[in-house]
């Protein structure tokens, strides 16, 4: 599938990453909240919060808080910080308003996350002048539409494009000349390698390799000794090269949700009922995607952290809550024996196909129950509930 | 009852006030079809208490009486029997006895009905005057826009036909909120001769069954007599009356989408279209039937993706001069119009892959059909 781009095609690649993004919405809806520690994850419960930091301020990054934290570490690490439950709703729309405004910028654009993009500008400068123009420019509008500041990095490509918009964060423009890429990441510690998990981190680490710039010495035959095929993009990487294009539509594998429980349970029949939960959120988020998957993946974590997962394939791709709870609580009840305690459920779906109908009246046409079901979770949150048949 | 009727008037009489009878009525009687005989009279009854029909005719009755039977067992029994006549014999207990007049065989069937009492009475008096259609046309119209009417419950106010008075015209709209169909046509065209012929609050909606019905009647005669009270809708035809009331609710307002101000389009040859979709759409997805329609410059190629089993592409010529173009759609809500469509030539206009497109025969006048596209896909 991948194309290789053509290597004297020089490109002109802008990631933007919104900066602490679900921490700064925050702060932006609720004025009090500005120039706190702000922390939107998990229910602290007091230090006892099972679950982890979703973003954190830059205040609450002063006191060492780091998103993936957990939130109990978080909460001893600051107390006093405001901790919010996440307000995905809020998020989405805002991420919405991004996007369409980088829409404005290039029809190039990849979507990575709820908060950060790549956009492929190459040709485009000739319109906006320069990559720098272009940048301030995407920063400007995402201001005025959203009030929130985002960083972005310019490079030749998507690696380095990458690396530089994090390293001027908050608020930064960071820009890698055409052909600098290598001095650029040299002194850079390994952390900042994109593409380079924590485990290659360690190992290099092993080897004395403390910058990127060291992985560039280290030379592409001795990264391929070590590292096999994944040590020359690792190679190539440091060098500042990389040729992965922007893929236009960003097209997600899959979809899912999961919950932890407190405390972990062998309650059967509780652990279905929240399966039957996760399927309804889960499917809701998808007809919103207008997304369906032909693969039903249920995740279950026991106590002592082992993890399993089972899947099932189906025929045809489905997006309704009926199927997916079916299929995950067979699932369950195949897999589950009791004998250990569950600490964590989840539901995944997979190969996924985006297709949807379009309507021809969209405002005022009754749509059909589920539907309707989900206008009134968006307005009226999950205080709405299903009936359950358990 | 003591009749003898012949099986082919029987059968057509059964299978339409069959179709009518309900089968998940809370009511038992109405599940049935209710025989009627009196003074050499017979009347075939039924009714879903939304919608009703009564087919009278005439019989030698022997002996008169009334029984509700099921209608559906009653149908498969008589089109087992010969072609001779068919003869009716019911008891006090409810119980009718079928039996062929053949002398090849002495079959002898009992269903056992329901009492006459408990069935509502069908009104076919509207409180306005009936008109005179002209059936062929007021079928053709039908057969123009159903296939658009929804199906789902929940969309109740869709799962009929909007009928419609304007100025000279009386139109018919279909949709399920994904596609519609709108057919106009002169009074004139349909034989309605009256000057201020009336359609309550100018338009209403019918329900689907209904028009459905009046569709399947084979008219030898030129006579189709149609009217209305405030709320119910009448039709007349031969020696068969149908009652309905209207669907109450609002319809959507489709004369705000209907696109005016054009300028892409293709035109294609409407058989090759048709056919072409035809054969690409056999690979389909089924849960999708998405297949896509890449313009070039005097060129569409239909084509259709089954991760399962395969794909099929298939190109034809068009009339298509602007910039090239790929639309998703459901094939079967374009197959549908195109079989309906008039003209040789079909014109396809639109806007981009998102917005509704526009399906008219090209020299076809007052027939038009919107499809709105699907997003995204393989």
């Amino acid at each position: 599938m991948e194309k290789r781009t053509d290597i004297n095609r020089r490109r002109t690649i802008l990631h933007v990453d919104m900066d602490a993004f679900y921490a700064a919405v925050e702060q932006l809806d609720n004025p009090e909240y500005r120039k706190r520690p702000v922390v939107v994850g998990a229910d602290p419960a007091g230090g006892r919060g099972r679950g982890v930091v979703s973003a954190a301020s830059y205040e609450a990054r002063r006191f060492g808080i780091r998103s993936a934290q957990p939130i109990s570490r978080a909460y001893h690490l600051c107390p006093g910080a405001v901790f919010l439950k996440p307000r995905f709703g809020r998020y989405t729309e805002l991420s919405k308003k991004v996007m369409a405004v980088l829409d404005e910028f290039s029809p190039l654009v990849e979507q990575i996350s709820i908060d950060e993009a790549f956009i492929d500008c190459t040709g485009t400068e000739r319109i906006f002048e320069s990559g720098e123009r272009i940048a301030k420019e995407i920063k400007g509008r995402i201001m005025d539409e959203t009030g929130l500041t985002a960083s972005v990095g310019v490079a030749s490509n998507k690696s380095v494009a990458k690396i530089a918009s994090e390293l001027g964060k908050p608020d930064g423009l960071t820009i890698c000349p055409p052909g600098g890429e290598r001095e650029f990441l040299e002194r850079l510690p390994l952390r900042y390698l994109w593409g380079a998990g924590k485990k290659t981190i360690e190992r290099l680490a092993r080897m004395g390799v403390e910058s990127i710039g060291d992985v560039a010495a280290r030379g592409e035959e001795a990264l391929e000794r070590e590292f096999k095929k994944s040590g020359r993009s690792l190679w190539l990487l440091a060098n500042g090269v990389d040729e992965r294009p922007v893929v236009c539509t960003h097209r997600r594998k899959s979809i899912s949700e999961e919950i932890t429980f407190f405390p972990d349970t062998r309650d059967t029949m509780f652990i279905e009922k929240v399966l039957f939960e996760i399927s309804d959120r889960l499917t809701r988020r998808m007809r919103r995607f207008g997304i369906a998957g032909r693969t039903v993946t249920l995740k279950i974590r026991l106590e002592d952290f082992t993890t399993f997962s089972r899947s099932k394939t189906l025929p045809h791709a489905v997006r309704d809550m009926k199927t997916v709870r079916a299929l995950a609580t067979e699932l369950f009840r195949a897999f589950y024996d009791g004998e250990k305690r569950v600490r964590l459920v989840g539901i995944g779906v997979s190969n996924l196909e985006q297709q949807e109908q379009l309507e021809l009246f969209s405002e005022d046409t009754p749509r059909d129950a589920e539907r309707l079901f989900d206008a009134m979770k968006e307005k009226y949150g999950d205080k709405i509930t299903r009936g359950s048949f358990l | 009852m003591n009749i003898s009727i012949p099986k082919q008037k029987l059968l057509k009489y059964l299978s339409y006030t069959d179709t009518i009878a309900s089968s998940k009525s809370t009511v038992p009687v109405l599940s049935n079809v209710l025989i009627d005989v009196s003074q050499d009279a017979i009347c075939f009854c039924s009714s879903n208490l939304e919608t009703g029909i009564k087919i009278q005719d005439k019989v030698a009755s022997k002996e008169d009486g009334a029984v509700a039977v099921n209608g559906r067992k009653l149908l498969s029994i008589i089109r087992e029997l010969p072609e001779e006549d068919v003869v009716f014999v019911s008891d006090e207990n409810n119980r009718l006895t079928i039996r062929s007049s053949s002398k090849d065989i002495n079959a002898e069937f009992t269903i056992a009905g329901l009492p006459k009492d408990d069935f509502p009475d069908i009104n076919t008096q509207p409180e306005e005057e009936y008109v005179v259609l002209n059936p062929k046309v007021f079928k053709e119209m039908i057969r123009k826009v159903i296939f658009s009417v929804s199906n789902d419950e929940n969309k109740y106010s869709l799962t009929g036909v909007f009928l419609e008075k304007n100025n000279g015209d009386l139109s018919m709209v279909g949709t399920d909120g994904k596609r519609l169909s709108l057919v106009s046509k002169k009074q004139k065209e349909l034989g309605i001769s009256k000057e201020d012929f009336f359609v309550p609050y100018d338009g209403v909606i019918i329900p689907r069954i209904v028009l459905i019905e009046v569709a399947k009647y084979q008219f030898e005669d030129e006579m189709l007599y149609m009217g209305f009270s405030k709320n119910q809708i009448f039709f007349k035809y031969d020696n068969i009356n149908l009652v309905s009331n209207l669907i109450e609710g609002k319809f959507p307002d489709y004369k705000k989408i209907i696109p005016t101000d054009r300028e892409r389009f293709f035109t294609a040859k409407r058989s090759l279209l048709y056919s072409a979709i035809k054969r690409v759409s056999i690979l389909v997805e089924e849960s999708y039937n998405q297949i896509r329609l890449k313009l070039t410059k005097e060129r569409l190629s239909v084509s259709s993706q089954n991760p399962a089993l395969g794909g099929a592409i298939e190109d034809i010529p068009v009339v298509y001069g602007d910039e090239d173009i790929e639309i998703a759609v459901n094939y079967i809500y374009l197959s549908d119009c195109l079989k309906e469509i008039g003209s040789d030539t079909v014109k396809i206009d639109f806007e981009d892959s998102e917005r509704v497109l526009t399906v008219q025969g090209e020299a076809e006048v007052g027939y038009t059909n919107l499809i709105m596209p699907m997003k995204g896909g393989t």
